[in-house]
């Protein structure tokens, strides 16, 4: 019989057993997650997880108002039940910024920066996202600013294939290969040095620790020409000079074993069917946060106007190989074919979505669990498949029960309210004292689900 | 209820149903607010008109659209109930209080210069004056771009003297999907790139020490020589005295802990991470040259980097180091690297392929091999080379040129069916579905990129005549311009789409569709008289000679220098320069010309 081989140096069990977990949903359980390396306990909100996926969502089978307005799951999140007390549902929001055109585009750009879009539709939104602000302030001791995951998302940059901006009309490119992703999170940064053989001719150590601040020598010389910078023109090597230093802060942390070097590493093999490798691609972006090697990290399933072909689910058979994105404008939305598909679509994107949430709640901080301290955001940049809009939208806010300052088990039906009030709520919550979001008036304060 | 009242609930109601009712729930109109001095602006209120979407449904002058404005309506209304009336519930589409203040002002004088018989207000979709300048520069100047990644790859390769480009895999995408633009700033993982980028090159020096530097590592004037002048070249400026005081104390300091071989690793990593050699400033600031000195090092890097996307050539420098640069001496340096087939190759493809969409073939065109859409982009790269630079060649030659060639240069054989670069394989491949043509696609490129035309951006829930046997795509496009709402648009562009319906998706030439005999015919609207033309051959070479195009060409141009959106428009003195591309020699005459402006580039 065949000797099955550990498939990662770093963890001695088979690709077999491994994916038999990962399916399961048992990643998390196979390595000892209740290791917790938060920068400080205590119930303040730590975390940030947005989570987009494209096409709206099918509203007879989402979330719907329950008794005494707690949350109601639709069969199509039926998989979120479990949170339900995690769970603020919103619903009839509008998002004015992203207006009723081009709604892709708009939709994905605003969706996280709150940005108005300006006479290029197709250009990457001109404003930071909400999730690298939210960064600053939860970010201070982790080797990564954020991690930013894509299931089989593009490689060309426009505005409806990216929703993370570092900077204006700076998209940050999501990983999309389980192996780069493993890569990054567990490989650890390279002080240069240590790359290139030079190493070898001297004391690698006692220059590994002066090479850790690389530009520090002409320090005095970038900051003459950075004084010297006005307005997007600074912006723009500020936040070159920042991801320097995160760098360095990193090897920093590394070579000072101050991060847990122990923190168990995930193993990963090759070729998965589609759903396995979503849920790999999730799994390992809840180790990123479960290892404390970050704190804010995003998820993102293809690009706004889905070019996926969801071939992994049976609803597609009626459809052939058209994409999602080519059905809902050309194929009937009332009849039975929509109505078993889109419900499906929905059915795999919450599952993802309750597999962070598993994971996060699963492990032990302070006196509750990970997910206490985090907010995750499910978001889709249209209302729903049929209607290619942004008014009477809905999103799920998750986590951070007794954190959060807001009740949850919750459906909220906001009649109206602007979209960005719902930034506003969220980044309040992480310290921001804001009364606003983005710009073109997309946020009047925060959002009445939101509240206390 | 006057008159006017009622005709705008009419269109409440209907704006509800053409923008898709937001799931049958009611309007939730909220009361006015911010009321201001109805101090209106007819020409914003224009752009207002289209931005919102109002032509959709209203039309783009009085008694137009599905939902027509009547006259006897705004005659009865006055200013001030219309901007209240706009406020309260227009436009549907975005929402309540979505055009409120200065918005509701704006719109409201724009619908009232209609039956006022305001001479500033026109139909805000028909073709604007496309030759209009600014009496100032109306877009930013940057005063730091940053090196893009094919510039970035070509510094390194003549910095270092690398037989070909490094490996830029590592690097986040950061092209963004039109034009010239590119990611504003770096995120993490590019400058981690630029970080173990550094570290592979700096391990090759180490590897090959002594001819990398010319030095053997215990010479240490020698070494550090070689380093200071790979900072002053890699920073295309003389280094300030603290800045070598700064480098040689890293270079002691780790040699003394290592050796100079790390010392000069060290050294080399910093220069290739320092912002100085990743971006391109307007002044040398922090570097030992002020006032007109810089101005050489400036000019020289900047003439660089437009023409080769690379530092300053041995000659280059030799002028700039010399102070030898005037305006004489540029011009000839400018006219030696457009002679360079390398810089020819890389201005082809950097800025008139990227103008002319034919860089790359998209992802949804995966349908076609992979060698098949490389062959097309190789070829379409030839014919701009052949069509662009040199003698008796230009802007002119470029739209019109007959293909010609053999399989030895790539160019498509000449089928008598084609001229100029818009009818080679990539552009229609580009501008092509996988099961028909684009003709949609095609005549808003004609006309927003070819000719710099502002065309309106709508994509709502618009149903267009499907496929349907013995219905050709003209056939389809008259069809949906039957709606006056959809014509309102479509005539801007579809006629110069279907003049190339004689190319199918595959670039091939075709005479048929859907059994019919194409006929590519249509009217080409420019200022007051339309030009009609047969096809696509006809309305190019139409085109070519027009000062539209030129302007257009100067607008990409500066797009390209600057890494901004193409400019609405230029200042006058920069359009003077159209003149430069008229006849033989056109692009790089306007190269030139536009260098040797003083203040032309001035920040890049």
């Amino acid at each position: 019989m065949k000797k099955h081989q550990p498939f990662s140096k770093d963890l001695p069990i088979s690709r077999r057993v491994f994916n038999k977990l990962s399916t399961a949903g048992l990643l998390t359980l196979a390595f000892p997650i209740n290791r917790v390396y938060s920068q400080q306990d205590g119930n303040k909100l730590k975390r940030f997880v947005p989570i987009m996926v494209p096409g709206g969502f099918w509203q007879e089978t989402w979330m719907k108002a329950g008794p005494n307005g707690t949350v109601a799951f639709g069969e199509a999140v039926k998989s979120l039940e479990p949170f339900a007390d995690q769970i603020v549902a919103i619903s009839g929001f509008n998002n004015t910024v992203a207006a009723n055109t081009r709604h892709h585009f708009r939709g994905m750009s605003t969706m996280l920066t709150g940005a108005k879009v300006g006479g290029d539709v197709k250009a990457p939104a001109n404003g930071r996202s909400m999730d690298q602000m939210i960064s600053d302030k939860v970010s201070s001791n982790v080797q990564f600013a954020s991690i930013e995951t894509g299931f089989r998302t593009m490689d060309y940059v426009d505005s409806k294939t990216r929703f993370i901006y570092s900077a204006p009309k700076t998209p940050k490119e999501p990983i999309k290969s389980a192996e780069n992703l493993y890569k990054k999170l567990f490989s650890g940064a390279k002080p240069t040095l240590a790359n290139n053989g030079a190493a070898k001719s001297g004391d690698e150590a006692k220059f590994r620790a002066k090479n850790l601040r690389v530009l520090d020598g002409i320090r005095d010389q970038i900051n003459m020409m950075n004084k010297e910078l006005v307005g997007q023109d600074k912006q723009q090597l500020d936040f070159h000079l920042d991801t320097i230093r995160e760098i360095e802060k990193r090897i920093e942390l590394q070579v000072n074993n101050s991060v847990p070097g122990a923190c168990e590493k995930p193993a990963i093999g090759e070729n998965y069917a589609a759903i396995e490798e979503a849920n790999i691609l999730m799994d390992l972006t809840a180790q990123s946060l479960i290892c404390g090697l970050t704190n804010v990290a995003s998820y993102q399933i293809n690009m706004a106007s889905a070019r996926l072909v969801y071939d992994f689910l049976p609803g597609q058979k009626a459809y052939g190989t058209k994409h999602h994105h080519g059905i809902t404008h050309s194929e009937p939305m009332g009849d039975a074919n929509a109505k078993t598909f889109f419900p499906q679509v929905d059915d795999f994107h919450s599952t993802l979505v309750a597999r962070m949430a598993k994971a996060l709640s699963d492990t032990p901080e302070g006196n509750g669990s990970m997910l206490d301290n985090t907010i995750m955001m499910w978001m889709t940049p249209i209302t729903t498949p049929k209607n290619h809009s942004h008014t009477n939208m809905r999103w799920m806010v998750m986590g951070g029960k007794g954190s959060a300052p807001w009740q949850t088990n919750r459906y909220v039906e906001v009649k109206g309210e602007k979209c960005f009030n719902i930034h506003v709520s969220v980044m309040r919550a992480f310290g921001f004292n804001i009364n606003s979001f983005g710009d073109g008036g997309g946020s009047t304060g925060p959002s009445s689900a939101l509240i206390t | 209820m006057n008159l006017f009242y009622k005709a705008s609930l009419f269109s409440v109601i209907f704006l509800g149903a053409c923008m898709g009712s937001q799931d049958g729930e009611p309007n939730t109109a909220s009361p006015s607010v911010q009321k201001v001095d109805f101090g209106g602006d007819i020409e914003r209120g224009q752009k207002l008109w289209i931005e919102k979407s109002c032509h959709v449904c209203h039309g783009t002058s009085i008694k137009q659209g599905t939902s027509p404005i009547d006259p006897v309506n705004l005659k009865d209304t006055n200013i001030e109930k219309l901007v209240d009336y706009i406020s309260d519930t227009m436009p549907k589409a975005y929402g309540p209080e979505s055009c409120i203040g200065q918005c509701a002002n704006d719109t409201a004088q724009f619908m009232m210069s209609w039956v006022n018989g305001n001479a500033g207000s026109k139909d805000p979709l028909e073709v604007g004056d496309t030759l209009a300048c600014a009496e100032q520069e109306t877009f930013r100047r940057p005063s730091l771009i940053r090196l893009s990644p094919m510039e970035y790859a070509l510094s390194l390769r003549d910095l270092l003297g690398l037989k070909s480009l490094p490996d830029m895999s590592e690097f986040p995408k950061e092209e963004l999907a039109d034009g010239f633009l590119y990611a504003k700033s770096v995120v993490t993982a590019q400058s981690e790139a630029y970080r173990n980028t550094a570290s592979a090159v700096a391990a090759d020096i180490v590897e090959n020490f002594e001819a990398k530097t010319g030095c053997t590592d215990n010479d240490t004037t020698c070494v550090k020589n070689y380093y200071l002048d790979l900072a002053e070249r890699a920073f295309r400026a003389p280094l300030s005295d603290a800045l070598q005081q700064n480098l040689n104390q890293i270079f002691t300091d780790v040699s003394t802990e290592n050796n100079a071989k790390v010392g000069t690793v060290a050294i080399v990593e910093i220069i290739l991470q320092s912002p100085f050699f990743l971006y391109r400033s307007a002044e040398p600031i922090g570097m030992g040259v002020s006032g007109n000195a810089a101005d050489q090092f400036i000019n020289a890097s900047r003439l660089s980097y437009l023409v080769s996307g690379s530092i300053p050539d041995d000659k280059l420098w030799a002028d700039a180091k010399a102070g030898n640069l005037d305006k004489n001496a540029l011009a000839q340096h400018a006219n030696r690297l457009l002679n360079i087939e390398s810089n020819q190759t890389y201005l082809s493809r950097e800025f008139l392929a990227r103008w002319l969409k034919v860089k790359n073939v998209p992802a949804a065109r995966n349908d076609l091999p992979l060698d098949t859409r490389k062959k097309y982009i190789n070829d379409a790269l030839t014919f701009i080379k052949l069509t662009s630079w040199g003698a008796n060649n230009g802007l002119e030659k470029l739209i019109t040129k007959a293909s010609q060639g053999d399989s030895t240069n790539g160019v498509l054989v000449d089928d008598n069916e084609r001229i100029g670069i818009l009818t080679q394989p990539a552009w229609m491949v580009n501008y092509g579905f996988a099961d028909r043509t684009r003709p949609i696609g095609r005549g808003v490129f004609f006309a927003e990129n070819l000719l710099c035309r502002e065309v309106p951006q709508f994509n709502g829930d618009v149903e267009f005549p499907k496929p349907q046997k013995g219905l050709s795509v003209r056939d389809r496009l008259e069809i949906h311009r039957e709606d006056p709402v959809c014509a309102s648009c479509h005539a801007l562009f579809d006629p110069m789409g279907v003049a190339f319906e004689k190319y199918d998706q595959f670039g091939d030439t075709r005479e048929r569709d859907e059994g019919k005999l194409i006929d590519a015919s249509g009217d080409f609207m420019t200022g007051t008289d339309p030009y009609s033309f047969n096809d696509a051959r006809d309305l190019l070479n139409f085109v070519a000679d027009t000062e539209e195009l030129r302007y257009c060409a100067m607008k990409n141009w500066m797009a390209y220098a600057y890494r901004i959106e193409v400019p609405k428009e230029l200042s006058c003195e920069q359009k003077a320069l159209i003149s430069s591309l008229e006849g033989s020699e056109g692009i790089e005459k306007m190269i030139v010309e536009t260098i040797l402006k003083n203040d032309f580039f001035r920040g890049i």
